[in-house]
């Protein structure tokens, strides 16, 4: 930084110093003049012009500097053309007026016409100030012109644009530069005249770079087209009105013959800016467009992140597709919601007392739209529109594909009359609100993996509003949106069934809670049971009661709720009250007990639950199984080198509210040796198949039993547990929950 | 993905679906479906013909608890037919046979329809 201001002053004073210096001789020359004019030597003249490129050079590098200093950070052409143009504009008529005003008040004829011989004739001393004011002034202004000209010219440059231009510039300096030392009068030399006329090429190269114009926006260029005359005008009217040719040509021949170079091509420039600005003008709506799409479909493209905020979405969609149509559109987006198949009458009912609801499908088939965003329209508007225009709704929700209307006054489908004579006198009649200010509308559904999601509408007010470009913007925006949608649908979808996983394994861990958590401790009995659900909750239960003081009496139940999952394991939850409350109460019947849990649970449980259940007591006194069972497998019990079903009649709790049920249930007296085996379980053992869809049946059961009934009350519940699972291990699967429980009379 | 298919056929004042494959909670709702169809047509008589199904759950079962209060207090039934003895072997333990009246020839039940009608 320091290093720049320092190089700011130090140009500062060598323009100061210069310019001082070329005043005094300047000034000298003057008063010499004024006595022997024709002394003037070759030497001072080329002092004069040293001096004079010098001060040029200084003011050159100081306008570049500042105005590269004042870029905006990213402007490639460091200064905004419009900008450029309205600056120059104001600056040239203050110079003009300036100097104009500076020549009415001291000196009306600056030089003498008749003295043409000298290097200099100016008839006052005014003159010789007014020479070197005109230099530092519209001097300033047209080197200021040369270097906004060479940034626009270097926008988006190509690989010789810049040599180009240094090139040009180069050659005009070097031919002012090879007429060092001359006078006015004098005639351009050969150096100079080959330079000049290079020169004079490469401006010819370099006036039509003009890339700048395209992107700048349509009011700008209209404002430039005013202001580029202007400039024009007051450069033609400095150096006509003013004789600043003659100022200059007076400060310095040869820096006068550089700035008249460099004004002819800004000249030039400014011309055909103009004739391009003019050229542009009419394509620029479209160019402006263009680039509005495609900074809108970037925009669309980034809103695909916006995953979290499904609403967002829609608010974006909505004024993308509005800036994409025009200002006055009006768009607003329809959400789709379809009928869950087996409730949708229920559904349909509901949606029709919804706010917001553009249709609703009485047939129950498809479902109803609602809008969620909308820009520059009413809801009652679209309300309106839509009580007329139902079958726009119908038509996207059946056919899923773009429905467009031209001309909504004259549709045929919102019962226009079809002849043309007729519409034609409705359209004289017709006031716009009778459609409700629409015109014309273009309804895109947005789909996502072919499912419907919503409908986009862009109404415009006026007929035929839309062109094949306006579909496929819209199009495009709808695609992406409707992709962004479908992901945030997905991604909240698969945080809900995390949470839901979360909370499942909680409900597990309860209902795990409420099986058995210790085997009672029986004299002269082993009892062991094990309970798997097939999902993380499940509808199977076994429990043991302690009936009585002493551990000689214990209940036993094992069952199974209808159904899987959830509502199963609320119903399975409820039998362990029901259970654990009764068992008490009829210590000595089996039957009796089931017949009372049947009368509690049938009022509790829903039409389609049932619930088996084998109820057992064991009395270890006498060594007897007192069984009872409603609708539950039958106990496998192993006597000696003999398995066997203890089948007996009965309903599963739940299906009849207490007569049938009582009347049916039966009971069993089983009295139990050392080393009989009871074994209770869940029809997940026996429907357990293998890949051949093969049950594992009864007669598997029985006889793995059978042949473990050597073990542990434990061993062998693991061995039908290991069994089922060997079973089901090679592409077999158990259906259902699985439990086991057994019972073994062991030696005292 | 278990597969499971019903399909209506007309008797009189009898209808009879038949349905076939695995019947589970997940599939339950379309016979549920079929029934409710049935039911709201006013065609109350309904035999089920079990002929071609593999397999039943618990959840397959419900389905017949829930409609059969409002189909007999309308005046009709739900009669089975055609049972694979597995299929019976399920709906015996539970007791169904006690419900339901379930018969080896769909015809029989088409008779007993006709001349309860009569």
């Amino acid at each position: 930084m320091q290093k720049k201001v320092r190089l700011t002053y130090f140009l500062f004073l060598a323009l100061i110093i210069s310019e001082v210096l070329h005043l005094a001789v300047d000034v000298g020359l003057f008063y010499a003049g004024e006595a022997r004019a024709y002394l003037v030597s070759f030497g001072i003249l080329v002092l004069k012009d040293f001096l004079a490129c010098l001060s040029v050079g200084a003011i050159y590098l100081l306008i570049r500097r500042q105005i590269e200093l004042h870029a905006l950070p990213d402007a490639v052409a460091w200064v905004e053309p419009e900008d450029a143009f309205k600056r120059g504009a104001i600056l040239i008529a203050l110079i003009i007026a300036f100097l104009a005003v500076y020549s009415t008040l001291f000196n009306p004829s600056d030089f003498n016409p008749d003295e043409e011989i000298l290097a200099a004739a100016p008839q006052t001393i005014y003159t010789v100030f007014k020479s070197h004011l005109a230099l530092l002034t519209f001097g300033s202004y047209l080197l200021s012109l040369f270097i906004v000209a060479e940034r626009l010219i270097l926008f988006r440059r190509l690989k010789n644009t810049k040599s180009n231009f240094i090139l040009m510039a180069a050659f005009l300096a070097l031919g002012s530069v090879a007429m060092f030392g001359a006078k006015k009068g004098d005639k351009l030399n050969v150096l100079a005249i080959a330079f000049l006329s290079v020169s004079g090429l490469m401006m010819l190269v370099n006036l039509f770079r003009l890339s700048w114009i395209l992107p700048i926006k349509r009011d700008e260029k209209i404002r430039a087209i005013f202001l580029v005359p202007l400039i024009i005008g007051g450069i033609a009217i400095a150096f006509n009105g003013l004789h600043l040719d003659e100022h200059f040509t007076a400060y310095s021949f040869s820096v006068s013959i550089f700035l008249k170079g460099v004004a002819v091509f800004g000249l030039l420039y400014l011309v055909v800016t103009l004739f391009s600005l003019l050229f542009y003008l009419p394509t620029s709506e479209a160019f402006e467009r263009k680039s509005i799409e495609v900074k809108n479909l970037y925009a669309m493209s980034k809103f695909i992140t916006d995953v979290f905020e499904e609403e967002k979405i829609y608010d974006s969609l909505v004024s993308y597709a509005r800036e994409a149509c025009g200002g006055s559109s009006s768009v607003w987006f329809d959400m789709y919601h379809p009928y869950a198949q087996q409730t949708r009458t229920a559904e349909s009912a509901i949606a029709s007392k919804l706010p917001n609801l553009q249709w609703r499908d009485l047939n129950g088939e498809y479902g109803f739209f609602k809008t969620v965003a909308q820009q520059n329209i009413s809801l009652e508007t679209i309300q309106r529109f839509s009580s007329k225009a139902d079958f726009l709704w119908k038509q996207v929700a059946e056919k899923k594909s773009i429905v467009r209307i031209d001309d909504i006054e004259n549709d045929v489908r919102f019962g226009a009359p079809s002849s043309a004579v007729k519409q034609f006198w409705k359209r004289i009649k017709s006031t716009p609100a009778s459609s409700n200010g629409i015109g014309s509308i273009v309804s895109v559904p947005l789909l996502a993996r072919n499912k419907l999601i919503g409908v986009l509408c862009v109404a415009k007010d006026v007929e035929y509003g839309f062109v094949k470009e306006d579909l496929e913007l819209i199009t495009t925006f709808a695609d992406q949106a409707a992709v962004a949608i479908d992901n945030s649908r997905l991604i909240r979808e698969l945080i809900d069934k995390e949470r839901l996983q979360q909370e499942l394994l909680v409900a597990q861990k309860i209902q795990l809670r409420l099986l058995p958590q210790s085997q009672p401790t029986l004299n002269g009995f082993q009892i062991d049971g094990v309970s798997y659900p097939a999902y993380e909750v499940g509808g199977d239960y076994f429990d043991y009661v302690q009936i009585g003081d002493r551990n000689t009496t214990v209940g036993i139940i094992i069952a199974d709720v209808s159904g899987k999952g959830t509502s199963a394991a609320f119903y399975m939850a409820e039998l362990k009250g029901i259970v654990q409350s009764l068992a008490r109460i009829y210590p000595n019947s089996p039957k009796e007990f089931l017949c009372k849990a049947n009368e509690t649970i049938a009022r509790g449980l829903e039409k389609a639950s049932f619930i088996s259940a084998l109820y057992g007591i064991i009395d270890t006194e006498r060594s007897m199984l007192h069984l009872s069972n409603a609708g539950h497998c039958p106990a496998v019990v192993v006597q000696g080198d003999d398995a066997k079903l203890v089948k007996m009649k009965g309903l599963a709790l739940g299906l009849d509210k207490g007569a049938l049920f009582s009347r049916h249930v039966s009971e069993a007296h089983i009295a139990l040796n050392v080393g009989d085996v009871v074994v209770l379980y869940t029809d997940g053992v026996i429907e357990a198949v293998d890949k051949h869809e093969e049950q594992f049946g009864y007669e598997r059961l029985m006889d793995i039993a059978r042949r473990s009934r050597q073990k542990s009350a434990s061993e062998i519940k693991n061995d039908i547990f290991n069994a089922v699972n060997f079973f089901t291990n090679d592409g077999g699967a158990v259906r259902d929950d699985l439990t086991i429980v057994v019972l073994k009379r062991c030696p005292v | 993905m278990a597969t499971f298919n019903t399909s209506l056929r007309e008797s009189g004042n009898t209808s009879i679906i038949d349905i076939s494959g695995d019947l589970d909670a997940h599939t339950s709702v379309e016979l549920e479906r079929a029934i409710q169809d049935l039911i709201d047509k006013g065609r109350t008589n309904i035999i089920i013909n079990f002929s071609n199904l593999n397999y039943i759950s618990s959840a397959g079962l419900g389905v017949f608890m829930s409609f059969i209060d409002e189909v007999r207090s309308k005046g009709g039934d739900i009669k089975f037919s055609n049972m694979p003895e597995k299929i019976f072997q399920v709906f015996d333990l539970l007791g169904f046979p006690l419900l339901y009246e379930i018969y080896d020839d769909e015809h029989k039940a088409i008779e007993k329809f006709q001349t309860t009608a009569s």
